[in-house]
């Protein structure tokens, strides 16, 4: 096993080498840590040391990869920095620690899914079991915790804010008159609390805390999900950020979302093309609002 | 552990990857003169940096080496070139300071001249070629983004300066190509450092080395006016912030002046 994972090794360092020279690009060196293939989903996962060596891996456009892709015969074709696994584990694991801290009876499968977690790449899910209920806070960045809530087997039921109305497409939802983003958690919190549920999931900033007897998990940040994660849970890409301020209407301050972008960064669970985009298609959004 | 651990965490992480790219390029080059600077300059610079994060030390360097090497280093004048030249200076490598004199004017936060005086670092200033001058009028012309190829233009002329002078090491201020990519021989004797990303140094810790206290502005003259003039290189600005600031060179607060400057440019 060892030695079939040195040969594939071998072969991608010198498949990457070799198409990076076919670019013009000069020679660098890339430190692969390991691979694994998960047969399952035909999907081959290497791991490098850090991001400069993910970088020279994926090449100008993703190029490299691709041509890396077509070689290896694999479906699909994921680059991860060992470095960001490291920190993704020790978060995780202080997570589990914040779990423990509660009383909470239905928190168990929680803390599974986040051992589980520990061992990403590839990706388990626990055997769904039945369980109780958990409320979910209906908003776009959160539709994948909803999956993952659902998969993993609790009853779910959507609390919408009162002062915020389903759009015709179902996806996002817009409140009037505008507000700032998470204003609408405080009312969703006492609509929770009103009928007795003591288990909400939320896009918070902090991934556990509790509001007197309801603990809120924001499971995205528990489970240290990137932007990638939550688009392979969805199975399709999650709304960007832009989209909430388009929703939200004019009222709502740029700054706000710039300030969640970058925090989002700066934790590892964005990356910085993906908050470009978001950066610029807030932009954009903030003018079309203005000529409206 | 809070997030400040997992920074810790991150920098002992790199450093752990510099130190095995020294010691693999150590390998390569035994008993030759590139093998001779890693021992002498570089790897006592890691030692440093390695000690100084157990003990919490900040800014203190301890290790006086008088590595008996003809070390360059870079500096624009910006924040991390300076704390480069600072950290190799007190690292015993006895420095040489090369700057070069771009056609656009430098907007440099620290004054190179003051600091070397002050740390006994003789200052090399080269001046700027015919491909600058093209680059500045093809770069308004066009409308593209600047920074990589004036990079390579720049990193092109020093390599040739260092060559001639018969220097063994030359040290840049980049703190992005960390781990494995924070070090190369290139050619000849001469072995390039990325300092910073060799010691897993952050732009808090560069200010804190250069004692620098003011207000950074992201990019230089030419940048800003290729802002105005041709919007759209704002994002690839943008992104490189993000770039920064994701591989946690920059913190949040400083990311968020940045991306807000370069927006209202």
């Amino acid at each position: 096993m060892k030695q079939e994972t040195d040969l594939r090794k071998q072969k991608i360092l010198r498949l990457a080498e070799e198409t990076r020279k076919k670019l013009g690009m000069r020679y660098t060196p890339i430190e692969i840590v390991k691979t694994i293939h998960d047969k399952e989903k035909d999907r081959l996962y290497i791991i490098v040391g850090d991001r400069p060596d993910k970088t020279a891996l994926i090449g100008p456009g993703g190029l490299v990869a691709a041509k890396l892709k077509e070689n290896l015969g694999v479906k699909t074709l994921t680059v991860v920095s060992k470095l960001d696994l490291v920190v993704k584990r020790r978060m995780i694991k202080e997570h589990i620690k914040l779990l423990s801290k509660t009383d909470q009876p239905n928190v168990e499968p929680l803390k599974k899914l986040c051992r589980l977690e520990l061992f990403y790449p590839p990706r388990r899910v626990p055997q769904p079991e039945k369980l109780g209920q958990i409320f979910v806070h209906h908003c776009p960045n959160n539709l994948a915790s909803e999956k993952l809530a659902k998969t993993l087997g609790y009853k779910t039921t959507g609390v919408i804010s009162p002062e915020t109305e389903l759009n015709q497409d179902g996806s996002i939802y817009t409140r009037k008159p505008p507000i700032t983003c998470g204003e609408c958690f405080t009312s969703v919190v006492c609509s929770v609390k009103k009928v007795g549920g003591n288990l909400l999931l939320a896009n918070t900033r902090n991934p556990v805390f509790s509001v007197e007897d309801l603990l809120v998990v924001n499971l995205a940040k528990l489970l240290w999900l990137t932007r990638e994660d939550l688009h392979e849970i969805l199975g399709r890409e999650p709304p960007p950020c832009w989209a909430r301020r388009a929703s939200l209407g004019m009222g709502v301050g740029t700054h706000l979302f710039v300030r969640h972008i970058i925090e989002d960064v700066s934790l590892g669970l964005l990356e910085p093309n993906q908050a470009t985009r978001e950066i610029y298609g807030l932009t954009r959004c903030g003018q079309a609002c203005k000529k409206a | 552990m809070g997030l400040q651990g997992v920074d810790k965490l991150v920098k002992k992480h790199r450093l752990a990857l510099a130190t095995k790219t020294v010691h693999n390029l150590l390998e390569t080059h035994k008993e030759t003169r590139i093998g001779e600077t890693l021992e002498n300059c570089v790897i006592p610079m890691l030692e440093w940096r390695l000690a100084s994060l157990d003990k919490e030390q900040g800014d203190t360097i301890g290790v006086e080496t008088g590595c008996g090497k003809k070390v360059l280093v870079a500096c624009s004048g910006g924040v991390d070139s300076t704390a480069s030249l600072i950290v190799a200076c007190k690292a015993g490598l006895n420095p040489v300071a090369i700057t070069l004199k771009l056609p656009w004017g430098g907007n440099s936060p620290v004054n190179l001249e003051k600091l070397c005086k002050e740390f006994g670092i003789p200052l090399e200033t080269l001046g700027y070629t015919e491909k600058h001058l093209e680059l500045f009028e093809d770069v308004q012309q066009r409308g593209y983004h600047p920074c990589g190829r004036c990079h390579s233009l720049l990193v092109e002329e020093l390599y040739s300066y260092a060559h001639n002078v018969g220097a063994d090491l030359i040290g840049f201020g980049n703190m992005l190509p960390t781990g494995t990519h924070s070090i190369r021989v290139v050619g000849g004797n001469l072995v390039h450092v990325n300092i910073p990303a060799l010691l897993a140094l952050d732009k808090c810790e560069a200010l804190a080395i250069t004692g620098f206290t003011g207000r950074l502005d992201y990019g230089c003259n030419l940048l800003r006016v290729i802002h105005q003039k041709h919007r759209r290189t704002r994002w690839v600005s943008i992104q490189r912030v993000f770039r920064e600031l994701r591989a946690g060179c920059i913190d949040a607060k400083m990311a968020e002046q940045f991306i807000w400057d370069i927006l209202s440019a």
